[in-house]
């Protein structure tokens, strides 16, 4: 970038900075301050940026043995969806990308294509499959699967343009010195796209723990996910809003952790000196 | 350590042949160069032999084995890639140790093995560098590193010194060529450089479109090129080339065209006998072109120099002979015009003939 592209921040850029800020914060603080009140505290008149919070929403919620489990399970779900997606994944994207048959490019195509298909539109046929098919609805098996095939096109499809750009050299090296394909794949390949694996791990992840549709359908109450149970909180006799928003925010933490991780193995440049540019 | 025997061998891509039944045969211990113009199919022969191309037919010996249809890990055989090829996660250690972890050798003679290669390269204070903190000729070092530490009985380079500034590029030649005294093996290098040629091998195989046009020593190439592509490849700067015609005056054999007419040595008066008075072409040396006119002025070369390039010790001139581009080699301490018209002539030794129609050499 040329310095005479940098431009120097004036008054009204900041005042866009701010705006878009409020955007996109605006809601998370209105969700934190609304769960560390009290039911009359939200439903009262006036200002309430001033208050005493008060951890009673948390505590009934992590009180509630249910939610302990549906957390559980929306952990077990996302992190299950999330490794076997990126294990089918990279090895499929790894085929496409390395190894030449027929129908390959078909292949990349209708992976792409199938990410074009709304996950609403699957409910139905998925719900009525799972159940007579396989016996599958109500499990955390049936979720899980849905969410891997959800994801895998477009992790695929995400790890294909990492993967042409690992050296065919550094595979020939690897065969030289004696590497057996899953040698060469595991040992070399896979640390190189790390970076992709780690923008598809958080991409996936988080689609797994926050579908709500396929996760509605396909649970009972005991497979239950916890975008679903939030939803529970609105009944026909009231709608606990501290208590929807204690679990929002609990439930942001996950992803955010994870996010952090994850995102810490993006580095570019991670084939610099493999060969000569 | 045993000897490399390549028998009919063949590549195809679908429809294209890009080798064509190749035949080579390369000695224990022998350092050969595979060199030719990009497209020759030298480095698809190195591939093959390496294992990472198959072949398409043929048959490819590596001592008493046959080994073309064996992975390249069982071939044992090591390889300096173009582009180093080095694994950038891995620190330049295990880079090194990569094929002997693989083979699962015990952790203390892969620490001694990579100690000594490392010593052996003068790179024993990188071994904890990733490849990325490098410089080329270090990339360079290292991956040469990688294939020594292996300790393989063929060792195939492709072209390793390509990418390296010139300055580097003679430096490395240099070590590679010292290495080489003291790593006793099988090694075959592909190059389209000729100096490296001409510098690294015992034997050169000059390659032009999947075929073998001449090998030999370095100086048997140079002297007695065996058609003309070897000898408008081999040599720096390249031969002149004129087209001239052979005849006899006065019982003297000679060869003349536009702005020459050069005296042949009388032996060669009997196998050139069937071709008096025809067309042939000429092939001079430009080292071998001597400035001033013979006594008996029986060889002229009359050029009109253009341009003198000063190169050091010696000047390259650039003339034209009767329409032609000649380039000559001059002493530069010796006086010699540096424009206009002047008068040379060339050892007659030194003049090499080629058949105007086959480019053979006559």
């Amino acid at each position: 970038m040329t310095s005479s592209s940098i431009r120097r921040a004036t008054p009204a850029s900041y005042a866009i900075v701010f705006v878009l800020a409020l955007v996109a914060l605006g809601p998370i603080l209105v969700m934190l301050t609304t769960s560390l009140k009290l039911k009359t505290q939200i439903f009262g008149e006036g200002a309430s940026f001033f208050f005493m919070p008060t951890l009673q929403n948390y505590d009934a919620v992590l009180s509630d043995g249910q939610n302990v489990r549906y957390l559980t399970n929306s952990l077990i779900v996302a992190c299950v969806s999330t490794i076997l997606t990126l294990g089918f994944g990279c090895t499929a994207a790894y085929a496409i990308v390395r190894f030449r048959f027929l129908g390959r490019d078909v292949a990349s195509t209708a992976t792409l294509l199938m990410r074009m298909v709304p996950p609403a539109v699957l409910t139905v046929p998925v719900f009525t499959i799972w159940t007579y098919q396989y016996g599958l609805n109500n499990t955390l098996t049936g979720v899980i699967l849905v969410y891997t095939g959800l994801n895998l096109p477009f992790v695929i499809w995400i790890l294909q343009s990492f993967l042409v750009q690992v050296p065919r050299q550094l595979e020939e090296a690897a065969r030289m010195d004696g590497a057996n394909p899953y040698q060469i794949f595991f040992m070399v390949v896979l640390p190189l796209i790390k970076p992709g694996l780690a923008a598809a791990a958080i991409f996936t992840f988080r689609i797994a723990w926050n579908e709500f549709i396929l996760g509605l359908v396909l649970t009972n109450r005991f497979t239950r996910t916890m975008p679903v149970k939030v939803s529970l909180f609105i009944n026909e006799h009231n709608i606990e809003w501290g208590q929807i928003m204690a679990v929002g925010a609990l439930i942001a933490i996950p992803p955010l952790v994870f996010t952090f991780m994850a995102s810490r193995q993006i580095i570019t440049g991670m084939t610099a000196g493999a060969v000569k540019g | 350590m045993p000897s490399i025997q390549i028998k009919g061998l063949q590549k195809r891509f679908g429809a294209l042949s890009v080798i064509d039944g190749l035949d080579l045969d390369m000695a224990d211990k022998e350092f050969t160069v595979l060199v030719g113009p990009s497209g020759c199919g030298k480095s698809t022969t190195l591939r093959m032999v390496a294992g990472l191309e198959d072949a398409s037919g043929g048959e490819i010996w590596i001592g008493n084995r046959e080994v073309s249809r064996l992975d390249p890990k069982d071939r044992d055989i090591a390889m300096v890639f173009q582009d180093y090829a080095l694994y950038p996660h891995m620190d330049v250690a295990r880079n090194m140790s990569f094929a002997l972890r693989l083979a699962r050798y015990p952790k203390a003679e892969i620490d001694a093995r990579v100690t000594r290669v490392a010593e052996l390269l003068s790179i024993s204070h990188l071994l904890s560098r990733k490849p990325r903190e490098l410089s080329g000729g270090q990339r360079q070092r290292v991956a040469m590193g990688r294939a020594l530490v292996k300790d393989a009985s063929v060792f195939l380079f492709d072209e390793p010194l390509s990418n390296l500034d010139a300055k580097l590029r003679s430096q490395m030649r240099a070590e590679l060529a010292l290495m080489r005294k003291r790593v006793e093996k099988n090694m075959i290098y592909v190059t389209h450089d000729q100096i490296e040629a001409m510098t690294l091998g015992d034997r050169i195989v000059v390659m032009h479109g999947g075929k073998i046009q001449q090998q030999g020593s370095p100086s048997d190439l140079y002297r007695r090129p065996a058609n003309l592509f070897v000898a408008g490849f081999i040599g720096s700067p390249p031969m002149n080339v004129l087209r001239g015609e052979l005849s006899e005056a006065g019982g003297r054999l000679c060869v003349r065209g536009s702005g020459f007419d050069l005296a042949l040595p009388d032996q060669r008066g009997a196998a050139l006998a069937g071709r008096r008075d025809r067309a042939v072409i000429v092939g001079l040396r430009p080292s071998s072109i001597r400035s001033g006119a013979t006594q008996d002025g029986a060889s002229s070369l009359s050029v009109n120099i253009r341009l003198a390039e000063y190169v050091g010790a010696h000047s390259v001139l650039i003339a034209d002979c009767g329409g032609e581009a000649v380039t000559i080699e001059v002493n530069s301490e010796s006086p010699f015009a540096s424009e206009g018209a002047a008068q040379f002539w060339v050892e007659p030794e030194s003049i090499h003939l080629f058949d105007p129609v086959t480019e053979a050499a006559i």
